[in-house]
């Protein structure tokens, strides 16, 4: 049976997380954390397929949050696009130093952020499968 | 006029010389001694030569001083054939040398014959002329002394008001390089080095300033592109839901339910609101800081404003069942300030309050009186502010990183209430409570009140400065 793909979204601002919450629907299944802290809490149980990182958060904010998330051996793998307002390419690289594998500026364009939403997630759902495949055989 | 005693000096000391090894020569004791006597005979003939140099000389010296040096001059051919001999066979020289030393003694003896002097008349002037001598050493000791001693007063004289001079600049350099840029550096027309060093340091004081220029217009325009960045960012999140949440409403508009549309304008509706109060405190706040804002001074009771703003909380503060304690001061509460602006902080203090008390909780309003001020402070009993923010939480666009989740607010509020306190000269700061919570306090100074006021109150605001304003020391 297929497994729904699951998103965490990541962000403080309540708005920022209504429309991201509009813009996945029904499609996902998602869980929201409004703090760093809060994600790192929700990640290991939900086991997300994909993060939505914001990085501007009070305590700790969106590069340290993934770097932590990247230390866990448990959500080492899980896709990560970062989505903030700072654009800067320095900004952008720091993100990619601290393990994520996308970087996407606010404001987004919906219909790109789906894009790479199911980018991410249909490469997840391939390694799901072949690594399935692979414990069958 | 005697011979002998045209002697003097250096002179006299060689014939004592030659005078003291009269009578004492023990012929035991002389072996090979021929080269220190030549060298004696050579210096005695040389003196005597330049005696009869320097001075006219009866016929009667004359003639003495012919014989003495026929005698010198027998008497150093000896000791050469000795020093000769000595090289030859040295008991033989021995010999000679024995030989030859009676004859000395006996040249000595008619040395002194010669001389018309007796041994203690020799030794009586030799006395004299050593007495003399140390007397004139004690003269020139004396003179050289009291010169010397003037030379040093004169000299370290000098190097006091060179080394003062030098300690003055010094001082001058290390108040500069301490970052008292104002520090006057006294420079004189000299010509040498030390005018030289004055004008050095003029120059290391001018560069400094430039660098302070320089570094204060990059600061300022750091300050200003941070604040583009962060306005940009600020302005963009609330844009983004208006747009974002409008578009929804348009794509959505054949199949959303007017209850999933209703949500969308109220969405729309909310972030407009967030917009509309971020460009309100933006305006505000450049107006406050460009100085553009009028400000109404009259004599208000400040109990009065403080218990106006309460009332405006009623219904938010029944919503989250707080309570508000105002424990009115029994002293006089009038004060001079702009009665609009006053509330402005107290609304913006009591509005943070608010947001930031848990359920149920407590807020406390106090007015007390300072010296020289009056004190207002806010109470509350939310999670405080840490440390590292207390100063920060007063900069434009930071808010404590404790209590931002979900809590609006533009993050200029506090900056605005700075604003106004500079206008009031007055200060705003927050403290963190030890039973917890964060107590925010403003102080409106009593020196405003009266414009005739005594010098000593001019001075006292005189002192005030705006960085004094958004005072962050006087946190624990």
């Amino acid at each position: 049976m297929q497994r729904q793909s699951r998103i965490l979204l990541v962000d403080d601002n309540p708005t920022n997380l209504a429309i991201l919450e509009e813009m996945l629907g029904d499609e996902y299944r998602w869980e929201a954390a409004t703090s760093g802290e809060e994600a790192l809490e929700i990640a290991p149980d939900f086991q997300p397929d994909l993060i939505l990182l914001d990085v501007m958060m009070p305590g700790i904010n969106g590069y340290e949050t993934c770097r932590r998330i990247r230390a866990n051996p448990a959500l080492r793998n899980v896709k990560i696009v970062m989505v903030s307002a700072k654009a800067l390419v320095s900004e952008r690289l720091e993100g990619y130093d601290a393990g994520a594998d996308d970087y996407l500026t606010k404001p987004f364009d919906e219909k790109e952020l789906l894009a790479k939403v199911r980018v991410y997630l249909s490469r997840e759902q391939m390694k799901r499968e072949i690594m399935e495949m692979l414990r069958g055989s | 006029m005697n011979l002998f005693a045209r002697l003097s000096g250096n002179h006299a000391q060689i014939f004592s010389l030659l005078v003291s090894t009269v009578g004492q020569r023990d012929e035991e004791q002389i072996y090979l001694e021929g080269k220190p006597r030549l060298y004696l005979i050579h210096k005695i003939e040389y003196e005597l030569k330049s005696l009869r140099d320097r001075y006219k000389f009866s016929d009667k010296e004359e003639r003495r001083m012919g014989q003495l040096l026929a005698r010198l001059a027998e008497y150093k051919s000896q000791s050469i054939s000795a020093i000769e001999m000595t090289s030859v066979d040295l008991g033989v020289a021995n010999k000679y040398m024995r030989k030859a030393n009676g004859e000395y003694i006996n040249v000595n003896n008619n040395f002194l014959g010669l001389l018309e002097l007796t041994k203690e008349n020799t030794l009586r002037f030799i006395k004299h002329s050593r007495q003399q001598f140390v007397r004139r050493t004690a003269i020139v000791v004396i003179v050289t002394s009291i010169a010397m001693t003037l030379l040093m007063a004169i000299s370290i004289h000098v190097s006091n008001v060179l080394s003062g001079q030098i300690r003055d600049q010094i001082a001058v350099m290390s108040r500069l390089a301490g970052g008292e840029k104002d520090t006057l550096v006294p420079v004189s027309d000299r010509e040498d080095e030390i005018g030289d060093l004055g004008r050095g340091i003029l120059a290391f004081k001018e560069s400094l300033l430039e660098q302070e220029k320089s570094r204060r217009a990059e600061e300022a325009m750091r300050a200003k592109s941070e604040f583009l960045a962060n306005m940009s960012h600020e302005l963009r999140t609330p844009l983004h839901g208006i747009l974002s949440f409008a578009r929804f409403g348009i794509k959505n508009t054949g199949k959303a339910g007017p209850q999933k549309l209703l949500g969308y304008f109220q969405k729309i509706n909310e972030s407009g609101n967030i917009l509309l109060a971020l460009l309100n405190d933006l305006l505000d706040l450049a107006k406050l800081e460009s100085g553009k804002t009028p400000f109404e001074f009259r004599r208000v009771d400040i109990c009065l404003l403080l218990a106006k703003v309460s009332d405006e909380f009623n219904s938010l503060l029944a919503e989250r069942r707080l309570t508000v304690h105002f424990s009115t001061p029994d002293f006089n509460t009038e004060l001079i300030m702009d009665p609009e602006k006053i509330m402005q902080v107290a609304r913006n203090l009591l509005s943070n309050a608010v947001k930031f008390s848990p359920k149920g909780g407590r807020i406390e309003i106090g007015v007390s009186r300072e010296e020289r001020s009056v004190l207002v402070s806010v109470r509350d009993q939310g999670v405080g502010v840490p440390e590292e923010e207390l100063e920060r939480i007063f900069d434009k666009f930071v808010q404590s990183s404790k209590t931002r989740t979900g809590a609006g607010g533009t993050g200029l509020g506090l900056s605005i209430c700075c604003e106004i306190m500079i206008a009031h000269r007055g200060r705003i700061w927050v403290e963190n409570s030890p039973e917890g919570g964060a107590v925010f306090y403003f102080e409106i100074p009593l020196d405003m009140q009266d414009e005739t006021g005594t010098d000593q109150v001019v001075k006292a605001s005189d002192m005030w400065t705006p960085d004094d304003a958004c005072q962050r020391e006087h946190a624990v």
